[in-house]
């Protein structure tokens, strides 16, 4: 097999701020990533809040499992009556959102600044 | 489709990789070189990696489903106009036009299913051989 480069590192950043979650992804959300990422976010979804604000304006790649990951962190804030918001979506992470028509499911903001 | 399966002006190459996402990623990041390597746009580049990570979840997860014991298969060809990408399962096979469109308001909030969709979304064309165990995708680099 060719040695090719490995893909940027996936980093996800918990803050929570009074009781809202502010969760930054930064980097690739592939397949080997998203069970890591749907429990972290699910672990800070259970927390006592009213607000969890997924920002995905770093994020350069995320396949249907990670969009699943999210959908069941929504589903998990839903039910527990917490709101959540997708912000910075841009570029081909926008279209993902698109595409599978999730901006219908969640709201999914352009910018950072818009769900606080 | 055109048929580039028997297209003599395609070189084939090939991986069989252990039934395991770890194995997958670094195939994924092999055939995304070659592309890259023949010239294709950032955007092109970018709905290939995404539908061959697509197609190496259905194959490892839904086909072989998650049987270490399994192998996957890929073929892959690539020249400066196409790429066509083949991802072969050792499971018994599905019949795609029996997937639920998960865009529909009563799938739309389920967790998974979402990939075959964004394949065909993403690729110029995608094809369903062997009653569902292998997929073809195509990409015209354009």
């Amino acid at each position: 097999m060719t040695a090719t480069t490995p893909a940027p590192p996936f980093t996800a950043q918990i803050e929570q701020r009074d009781r809202l979650i502010n969760a930054t992804l930064a980097g690739e959300a592939t397949f080997e990533r998203a069970d890591d990422l749907r429990d972290l976010l699910l672990a800070a979804a259970d927390r006592p809040i009213t607000g969890f604000i997924v920002d995905v304006s770093e994020l350069t790649f995320i396949s249907s499992v990670g969009l699943g990951a999210l959908v069941a962190v929504y589903l998990h804030c839903r039910g527990r009556n917490v709101d959540f918001h997708v912000t910075g979506a841009r570029g081909k992470v926008l279209a993902m959102f698109e595409v599978t028509k999730l901006t219908r499911l969640f709201r999914v903001h352009p910018t950072t600044t818009a769900a606080n | 489709m055109t048929d580039y399966l028997h297209d003599k002006n395609l070189s084939w190459l090939e991986l069989v990789i252990p039934n395991d996402l770890h194995a997958a990623a670094e195939s994924e990041r092999t055939i995304v070189a070659r592309v890259e390597s023949h010239g294709f746009s950032a955007d092109a580049t970018f709905a290939i990696r995404l539908a061959v990570e697509e197609a190496l979840t259905n194959a490892i997860k839904h086909g072989n489903r998650n049987d270490p014991s399994r192998k996957v298969r890929i073929r892959y060809a690539v020249n400066a106009s196409v790429a066509v990408i083949c991802v072969r399962d050792e499971g018994p096979g599905f019949r795609p036009d029996d997937v639920p469109d998960p865009t529909s308001p009563d799938r739309i909030a389920l967790p998974n299913g979402r990939g075959i969709m964004l394949m065909r979304a993403y690729m110029d064309d995608i094809m369903y051989r062997e009653e569902g165990k292998e997929v073809v995708m195509v990409k015209v680099n354009v």
